[in-house]
């Protein structure tokens, strides 16, 4: 077992599908066009924003999804190269851009659709110059991206941009391993969730119910 | 994974193998940039003068279109805007920040921004420019506007400012309307969601609002018709602390909105009936003996005694009492501790309810008054009127007398005519619980403005008339206002976009736009304002000047800094106006300093010297709070900024919001009053034609009309219209079909997205979608334009259309 392992809870009671912690990611990690590592879905209905039930029972709710950062990541087993891998020293789950091949086996493997996006084309972006952190790695051709949990905050002891991001104090960030973290005692007190367990990757991002 | 992945891919793979990742890196970004040489060139502008390389610096910034004004961080590496943040600690309400802010910069790199000033170069409307020089911008508009004002008199140029931008130096109260008045040109009232603070003002002579924060010390919190998931993102963080700490939140909304689904108890009245349902709620609290008797007798005019005559307060100078006349004699009440009229302040046992027999008048109390109309408000009747159940009705009777209760009231309620009455009603429901002035009472959160120096509004004597903009159509008709000869015949536009914004836009074109002769458009994207004027001036962004921020969510004096230089050839408002006035004769009441002139805005006001607050201490500290106790509650002392210093929910004298020489029914307005929409309601007569309700919302991805965001776009798609799915099927309509709504004032073409959450026999819009985004038409051509003679407001919710599916080319 890593010495740490970080990720992230979620409290879906909070939380009301605003949107900011995938615009700050976007920004934070200069994503390109139409590439959004953290995603706001509906839990309800077929589309965005649509309840589940008929007029006027209903119910809404929203998950965000990105990188669920496993204890024991599909994707790692699937990669040929070794260029997504989890980091022993924090558990996090890494997509090594100079590494990456393109077979897109990862994304075959992930069983959460869409965490991990593939650049088809060049890169373009809207804004014609790098924004966000000035030590995101640049983006590239035929490769496979993802949230690295903004891996060069870390780096400097900050947490990812989208916990600071998120207006209604709805995400955490911490150490599952060290029970005295915040993470750690909110599972203790709330009632919480991984998706897909039945897939056995233990994903470091719970959801508190 | 489709055939056209499939073959990307074997591509993908043998290419992929031999580019070298580094020089890959490299590459890619010249390439990105090589595909838009607009932004290579505006890139090489904006590091003019400034820090260049990746050192980053970090400056205070906020938002300043009308929303909650976050104050945040704006960082900014080699010149460039590379990332808005929240301010790292910053843990205030006011520090929120939502996606608008995390995406603005987008804003001021897009390749659309308006770059130089242009002049109209085919027909107006044809989106055709010529690029001209600011020199040559300026003389075209002041020759034609000194021209006009010799031949036609100064009200001949009208402006146009609603809320784009609330810095201080470059809104309302700071040089635009210090420019307006001394050039006494005509100021165009924006009409705009401003009924329900003057039903609550003229009840108040406030709002009783209070920071968001204290909705953790109330009961419940009651969401009347908004949103706030989506339209006041940052207040959504304190719902959920005061919910996490047992606060009750309920929402109340003709639809299942983002905010419903959050809430404890959701209840869904018929569109535009929060009126009558408030009126059944205050029947149902005083007939349950659950209204607060000793608050209404002490600081409301409940015991006031009405004249039975005139309607107005019965006066100490009615029964020939000295020693003043008029509204300076004080009203009168019954003294049940003496058995005699006496002045309302003097009454040691004040009479809650009459009659009393005085002078020969058989006079009742204000309380009687408001029994009257309120008494018709039976639970069946309420129920008929709202579709609420009784049961319904009498759960939320109970939670509002339960308080303090945080009502958070907002604008969609008040879209309808009766708007005015959903403010006085709200504060009539304060006035009978009790529910003002209290840790977690409140009837709107705060919107708090410095109290500056109010004389930099006005250099000389001259003042700007006032024309309501839905009033200026027949201004333009007749040359008059008011009965007075007032020829209008140029608009300067700045900080809005009313081509947009106002409703029946084929009307507003027609009977307003086209009659003007010259349009003058201020803007930072080509809005539609903008592309249907005659000359066109690129302003800067909010990130790009400095200015106090003087009107603020929360009582606090904040700045924005200035974090780039201006881009392109874009100058601020007030250096525009500088320009301008010079070649007005008005150059010397302008000639001063940004920094001049905010000291005399903050330093020279009497409130800031007390407080010791000045424009240095303000750079140096970025946001200073001038209440220091939190949360700011309204009138927290009871005094009521009312001529009887109580709350008059008894109008003695009804005035409308805005007078331009219309008549009013007096008597309709002294109490609060229900009056059906014009359309959106059952039996009128669009209701014929017209089966479908048709209302909008305020989407989370859009900063009113502020132009296109392709981040934002990329997560809401285009413009769409919300409908039931058994609307749809009665209609032969599927989710995702490009449909036409329409009715007798116009139509829109867009994409069907059914929905359970929309209430059956309407459908609703998210608003704020310019012209050019839709299939075809827009919003704007569908709503209507007519507006209460009380309340002078758009009626943005009052609309009924039908829906067909769309026979044209997707």
């Amino acid at each position: 077992m890593a010495n740490t392992r970080l990720g992230m809870v979620i409290d879906t009671k909070r939380c009301i599908g605003c949107h900011t912690c995938a615009m700050a990611c976007k920004v934070e990690n200069n994503l390109p066009d139409k590439n959004w590592w953290n995603r706001v879905l509906t839990i309800g209905g077929e589309g965005m924003d649509t309840p589940e039930g008929v007029w006027p029972n209903l119910a809404m709710s929203y998950i965000t999804l990105a990188c669920q950062h496993c204890e024991n990541p599909a994707c790692v087993k699937a990669c040929p190269v070794g260029a997504t891998y989890k980091r022993e020293e924090d558990g996090v789950v890494i997509q090594d851009y100079d590494k990456c091949i393109g077979c897109r086996m990862c994304l075959a493997a992930c069983p959460y659709t869409g965490v991990r996006v593939f650049n088809w084309e060049e890169p373009k972006h809207q804004v014609g110059f790098p924004i966000g952190d000035a030590n995101v790695p640049a983006h590239q051709k035929h490769t496979v991206e993802k949230c690295t949990l903004c891996a060069h905050r870390l780096a400097r002891g900050e947490e990812p941009a989208c916990i600071e991001a998120c207006p209604v104090r709805a995400r955490h960030f911490g150490d599952f391993n060290d029970p005295e973290s915040e993470v750690s005692q909110l599972l203790l007190k709330r009632g919480h969730f991984q998706l897909l367990p039945e897939k056995e990757t233990n994903p470091s991002v719970y959801f508190l119910s | 994974m489709d055939d056209r992945e499939e073959t990307q891919s074997s591509r993908t793979f043998s290419r992929r193998s031999f580019i070298g990742t580094t020089a890959a890196a490299a590459s890619a970004t010249a390439l990105a940039y090589s595909l838009q040489p607009v932004l290579k060139t505006l890139a090489a502008d904006s590091t003019q003068g400034q820090a260049t390389g990746n050192e980053e610096q970090v400056f205070t910034c906020k938002c300043q279109w009308t929303c909650l004004h976050c104050q945040y961080n704006v960082v900014v590496r080699g010149g460039r805007v590379v990332r808005a943040r929240p301010i790292p600690g910053g843990d205030a309400i006011g520090n929120t920040m939502c996606l608008r802010g995390h995406a603005h910069l987008q804003r001021i790199y897009h390749p659309d921004r308006i770059k130089y000033p242009m002049k109209r170069a085919g027909e107006r409307g044809e989106d055709k420019w010529e690029r001209i020089s600011w020199e040559e911008a300026i003389t075209l508009i002041t020759d034609k506007w000194n021209a006009d004002r010799e031949r036609y008199g100064r009200q001949s140029v009208a402006w146009s400012h609603t809320s784009g931008n609330y810095g201080h130096l470059n809104g309302l109260y700071g040089y635009l309307g210090r420019f307006v008045n001394a050039a006494a040109m005509t100021t165009l009232e924006t009409c705009i969601d401003q009924a329900i603070g003057f039903g609550l003002k003229r009840v108040m002579g406030g709002h009783a609002m209070a920071e968001t924060v204290s909705m953790s010390d109330a009961k419940s919190i009651i969401s009347w018709g908004t949103n706030i998931a989506e339209g006041q993102i940052a207040h959504s963080r304190s719902v959920s602390d005061a919910r996490e700490k047992g606060v009750l939140f309920v929402t109340i909304d003709p639809n299942f909105s983002t905010t419903a689904a959050r809430a404890d108890k959701w209840f869904a009245p018929r569109h535009g009936a929060d009126v009558p349902l408030v009126m059944g709620l205050m029947n149902y609290i005083i007939s349950n003996d659950l209204h607060d008797e000793e608050f209404l007798l002490a600081h409301t005019v409940a015991p006031v005694l009405i004249n039975p005559a005139t309607k107005r307060y019965l006066r100490l100078s009615d029964l020939g009492i000295a020693p003043a006349a008029g509204e300076d004699s004080p009203p009168v009440v019954w003294d049940l501790a003496t058995n005699a009229a006496v002045a309302l302040e003097e009454a040691v046992k004040p009479a809650l309810s009459g009659p009393y027999m005085i002078s020969g008048m058989q006079a009742r109390t204000a309380f009687d008054h408001l029994l009257d109309e309120v008494g018709q408000y039976t639970l069946d009747a309420t129920s008929e009127l709202t579709e609420l159940t009784p049961d319904q009705i009498m759960e939320l009777a109970r939670i509002a007398a339960d308080g303090p209760v945080y009502h958070y009231t907002n604008y969609s309620s008040q879209a309808y005519p009766n708007g005015v009455h959903v403010g006085h009603v709200m504060a009539t429901l304060a006035a009978v619980t009790g529910n003002v002035g209290k840790p977690g009472a409140a009837l709107r959160p705060a919107s708090n403005m410095f109290p500056i120096n109010w004389g930099t509004l006005f250099p000389t004597a001259d003042t700007s008339p006032v024309v309501p903009m839905l009033e200026l159509h027949n201004v333009l008709r007749t040359g008059e206002f008011k009965g007075a000869p007032f020829p209008v015949k140029s608009l300067f536009v700045a900080g809005c976009n009313p081509f947009h914004a106002y409703p029946d836009a084929k009307w507003f074109k027609e009977e307003i736009w086209d009659k003007l002769e010259f349009i003058v458009v201020v803007d930072l994207q080509m809005s539609e304002s903008a592309r249907n004027a005659d000359i066109v001036l690129p302003v800067t962004h909010y990130w790009e000047t400095e200015t106090p921020m003087t009107i603020v969510l929360h009582p606090a004096l904040e700045i924005t800094e200035k974090a780039i230089d201006p881009l392109y050839e874009a100058k601020q408002d007030a250096d525009i106006v500088r320009l301008l006035a010079a070649r007005m004769g008005l150059g010397e009441y302008f000639d001063m300093t940004d920094d001049e002139f905010h000291r005399l805005v903050i330093d020279e006001s009497e409130s800031a010297k007390a407080m010791g607050i000045t424009w240095d201490r303000l750079r140096e500290e970025k946001s200073i709070r001038y209440h220091s106790e939190a949360p700011w509650i309204e009138f927290e002392d009871l005094v009521f900024k009312t001529p009887t210093k109580r709350m008059e929910f008894y109008i003695d004298k009804p005035v409308p919001r805005l007078d331009y020489g219309q008549t009013i029914d007096v008597d309709r307005e002294r109490l609060p009053h229900f009056f059906p929409p014009e359309e959106a309601w059952p039996g009128t007569e669009s209701a014929k034609k017209y089966p479908l309700i048709m209302t909008s919302e305020r989407s989370r991805f859009r900063w009113h009309s502020q132009a296109l965001n392709p981040w934002m776009l990329e997560l809401a798609g285009e413009p769409i219209l919300r409908m039931n799915p058994r609307d749809a099927s009665s209609r032969s309509l599927e989710d995702g079909d490009y449909v036409e709504a329409f009715n007798d004032r116009g139509h829109a073409v867009v994409r069907l997205v059914l929905s359970e959450s929309i209430r059956p026999g309407s459908v609703m819009y998210p608003k704020n979608w310019n012209q050019p985004e839709f299939k075809d038409g827009s919003w704007a051509e569908m709503t209507l334009a007519m507006v209460d003679p009380v309340g002078v407001n758009a009626n943005f919710m009052d609309n009924r259309c039908e829906v067909r599916k769309w026979d044209g080319q997707v």
